[in-house]
């Protein structure tokens, strides 16, 4: 079995989406899933991309992906965002999940940012577990905040 | 009534913008957190691109600051973050901070995001209420996870 770890190309991108579909799906939010391989396309290539993806490969077929971006912290500077960090899930054991990780950490150490940063979900103990081995550390007291489209427009009307 | 400009952030104003992180950081007992310097700001800001940044304007005075930058939901696209809001202490109740908040949500507005979004910490019970009736939602059952430099080291094997 050949594992790869490599950067996503244009192509990879029908692939990278089918993985994001399937986690939703997976998570009983298969609606969820709101954008497109054009806006794939058009926010992580280009001149100034939003992201970059890792893509695993396991004898040339894509099993996971890790999405990743830089965000601003005032207080560190840039620090590297891991979005999604996905595994086919026939494929999960494989390793193939560690090795993105890693890749992650590697980026994060080539960027020279302070902070690799990501969320969990509270119930889920095993990866938990897994980022406080690693040397992460899981901050309980903050809740993300979330103003959606509709919240938007109609706190905006008010004025 | 405090008479105020909400405005775009130029680079010169960047000390300012420094003073105002590092009285919120001073406010939360962690004054050496701050490893950033204006020079920093004004890079990665200015040059980079990296973030936009409002001010409220009191005569020339900064008393008040919100700092965003988008990021990529791989359910939503691009989305607006809101890194900080910070209002300076003596001018708390003065509609700085609504107005700075109401700057950032029509910004997320303008760029056509389906999100804009931010972290509140949990004791922050005045906050959170104030944001969820703006319609904003809480997320309560996540996790925030951060690596800092010696967590990366530690897995690179250096």
């Amino acid at each position: 079995m050949e594992k790869t770890i490599r950067k996503f190309r244009k192509e990879d991108l029908p692939q990278i989406l089918e993985l994001i579909q399937e986690l939703a799906h997976f998570e009983k939010e298969p609606d969820a899933v709101e954008i497109d391989v054009s806006i794939l396309e058009k926010e992580g290539m280009g001149e100034n991309p939003l992201f970059t993806c890792f893509i695993a490969e396991l004898n040339n077929k894509i099993e996971g992906m890790a999405l990743v971006y830089f965000r601003f912290s005032t207080w560190k500077g840039r620090t590297v965002h891991l979005e999604d960090l996905i595994i086919r899930k026939e494929m999960r054991g494989t390793g193939l999940g560690s090795a993105l990780y890693k890749k992650v950490i590697e980026y994060a150490l080539e960027q020279g940012v302070k902070r690799c940063e990501w969320v969990v979900l509270d119930w889920n103990t095993p990866a938990i577990d897994f980022y406080e081995r690693s040397g992460a550390t899981i901050l309980k007291d903050w809740h993300l905040v979330q103003m959606d489209e509709n919240a938007m427009k109609k706190y905006l009307n008010q004025f | 009534m405090t008479d105020f400009t909400i405005r775009e952030a130029r680079k010169e104003d960047m000390p300012q913008v420094l003073e105002l992180i590092k009285e919120l950081a001073a406010y939360e007992n962690a004054s050496n957190e701050v490893e950033i310097k204006v020079e920093d700001l004004e890079k990665e800001g200015f040059e980079e691109g990296n973030f936009k940044c409002f001010v409220a304007d009191v005569n020339g005075k900064l008393e008040g600051m919100a700092l965003v930058y988008f990021r990529f939901s791989t359910w939503k696209g691009r989305t607006v973050h809101l890194e900080d809001l910070i209002v300076r202490e003596s001018m708390r109740g003065t509609g700085l901070g609504g107005a700075l908040y109401r700057r950032v949500v029509q910004y997320g507005h303008e760029n056509g995001v389906r999100r804009v979004e931010w972290v509140v910490s949990e004791g922050n019970k005045n906050a959170i209420e104030f944001y969820e009736n703006t319609g904003a939602d809480i997320k309560r059952n996540w996790y925030t996870v951060h690596m800092d430099e010696t967590g990366i080291r530690k897995n690179i094997g250096e």
